[in-house]
């Protein structure tokens, strides 16, 4: 008889929850970096509570490389991934089972960057000259397509890795591929330095979106609707960080104590214009940017474009 | 050659099998750990490119080994003859290998610049540490009665020290030696990574950049074999040298 009450009773406790509100359900997802103000929308998504009214909680994860977070989403380690348009054709591309579901930025944050007062005021003006990239396999492609499309001549590409401030500084290099224009830009002039930039965009390099949100292509198939619910409410979140500027990155700052405050406000001065204005792909804009891809290089078979954009 | 070679080649083996199963088992995805036979087959497939790669690094290896030496060992001996000296470089001698290279990648690029000078000074900052300790700790170890001996007899510091000193410290400058050049790809690698226009760091970084994971794979699996390949030339000719010790 006491047995059967506690079955009863738990029982009576299994069904109670099916009348509270439903359990958010649980998003992992993985930066392309460790936290900036690029990703200011994402936490005001978060902390504004738009996502916990669509149900969502979701947590945010920091790569050792910035092409973990693609890696891990293809492989259902993790459900969403911040990447860059271009690494996602190529991992496309390559195989990788992974579609774009949302877009953070929606036009190149990388540059052609140089110091004002060494006589360049034209691309043309690097001919002859010494010209880093940041990621070999990919900028140094953009390099040889961006030269090709200006007119610079008799250049010698280097790779700088990531010592992009103290090669510009110390003059081993004119110019540098690669560089992002809201952050580096900022952290020259932090030491003192006058950067000027080359946007890719108006020089014969197509148009892309610098971050998007990626899924694995399984992850996106089983759970589609959770998906299209946070990339709404991160669509709510650009809206409500270009209204309300201020007050986002306060949020942020609330978010992400360690980050270095007076840098990180000007960076976002330079970011807000390039947010999203909206979820919805280009496809037109996908296309010619798989286009240039598969010519200039960068990719060797075509990127499944149908699969491959899953957007609004 | 079988007993000699036997157990590490079954190793090696059974470290493949148990790899391949995992990974076909486990279902891990080729682009975040691809099969030992995928990495395999592009090791041979593309040597012709890790080939090129490996004559980059392997020269900064080299150079840098020649580096570490030409500092390593007039460092020990002044250390070991003047204890002021000692206690002098002693501090920076381990904490030279407290910094992580990593975060003096960037510094040494901008001295020596992008091309193989940072490497070398890279790869000769992490094989010099163990020999300059190890060749230290071999001349200490000569026992005292010897050392009253060549007193007596009038030597002059010089021939103590090539006749006495230097004998008993090789062992150890031998296995300082091997300790240095199995680490020796890490300086050289991580300085390809900071910025370099080849070698085999810089074919991973582009490999993965162009998500080819299997090619990352199969230049790690080149490192593995040329440090593998140090680490035996360096036992054979420390057999050569030091015959007395076997």
């Amino acid at each position: 008889m006491r047995k059967v009450l506690a079955l009863l009773a738990l029982a009576l406790f299994a069904a109670l929850p099916v009348h509270a509100a439903p359990a958010a359900e649980k998003l992992t997802v993985m930066l392309d970096w460790f936290p900036n103000v690029d990703h200011v929308p994402l936490f005001v998504a978060r902390d504004r509570g738009f996502l916990k009214d669509a149900g969502i909680e979701v947590e945010y994860l920091s790569p050792s490389e910035t092409s973990d977070a693609l890696k891990l989403a293809a492989a259902g380690q993790v459900d969403l991934a911040v990447g860059y348009q271009p690494q996602t054709i190529v991992a496309a591309s390559a195989g990788i089972p992974v579609c774009a579901v949302g877009r953070l930025v929606e036009h190149p944050l990388s540059t052609l960057l140089f110091l004002k007062g060494k006589g360049i005021e034209k691309p043309s003006d690097l001919s002859g000259k010494k010209i880093g990239y940041t990621v070999p396999g990919m900028m140094d492609i953009l390099l040889k397509a961006f030269a090709e499309r200006n007119g610079i001549a008799n250049y010698e590409a280097v790779n700088v890795g990531f010592t992009i401030v103290p090669a510009l500084a110390a003059g081993t290099v004119d110019a540098i591929m690669g560089p992002f224009k809201n952050y580096e830009t900022v952290e020259l002039e932090h030491k003192g330095l006058a950067p000027q930039w080359f946007e890719l965009e108006k020089h014969g390099i197509p148009d892309y979106d610098e971050l998007i949100i990626v899924a694995g292509k399984n992850a996106y198939t089983a759970r589609k609707a959770v998906i299209r619910r946070f990339t709404e409410c991160l669509g709510k979140g650009i809206a409500w960080t270009k209204a309300h500027p201020r007050e986002a990155l306060e949020l942020y700052f609330a978010a992400v104590p360690e980050a270095p405050r007076e840098m990180e406000r000007e960076a976002f001065a330079r970011t807000l214009p390039q947010y999203a204005s909206s979820q919805r792909f280009d496809r037109k804009g996908w296309e010619t940017f798989a286009a240039f891809a598969k010519q200039s290089g960068l990719i060797e078979r075509e990127a499944p474009l149908d699969d491959l954009l899953q957007g609004e | 050659m079988i007993r000699r070679y036997g157990p590490s080649l079954f190793m090696i083996l059974l470290l493949c099998l148990s790899w391949e199963t995992a990974v076909r088992t486990l279902d891990v995805p080729w682009y975040i750990l691809p099969p030992p036979s995928q990495a395999l087959r592009t090791a041979i497939l593309r040597s012709p490119l890790l080939l090129s790669h490996s004559f980059v690094t392997g020269g900064e290896i080299l150079l840098g080994i020649a580096l570490a030496l030409a500092l390593a060992v007039p460092l020990a001996v002044a250390m070991f003859f003047s204890p002021v000296l000692d206690r002098a470089f002693a501090p920076f001698l381990v904490a030279s290998q407290a910094i992580p290279v990593f975060a003096l990648a960037p510094l040494l690029i901008v001295w020596f610049g992008y091309g193989i000078g940072s490497k070398v000074v890279m790869a000769a900052i992490v094989i010099f540490f163990p020999i300059t300790v190890n060749l230290l700790q071999g001349f200490r170890s000569c026992p005292q009665e010897l050392r009253t001996l060549f007193r007596l007899m009038e030597a002059s510091p010089w021939t103590m020290l090539r006749r006495l000193y230097w004998p008993f410290a090789l062992p150890y400058f031998f296995s300082g030696l091997r300790v240095g050049v199995s680490v020796a790809t890490i300086g050289a690698v991580i300085g390809e990574w900071v910025g370099s226009q080849k070698g085999l760091g810089y074919l991973m970084i582009q490999a993965n950049a162009r998500m080819s994971v299997d090619l990352v794979f199969a230049a790690i699996l080149w490192l593995s074999v040329m440090g593998l390949a140090l680490w035996t030339l360096v036992g054979r000719i420390e057999k050569r040298i030091v015959r007395w010790k076997n």
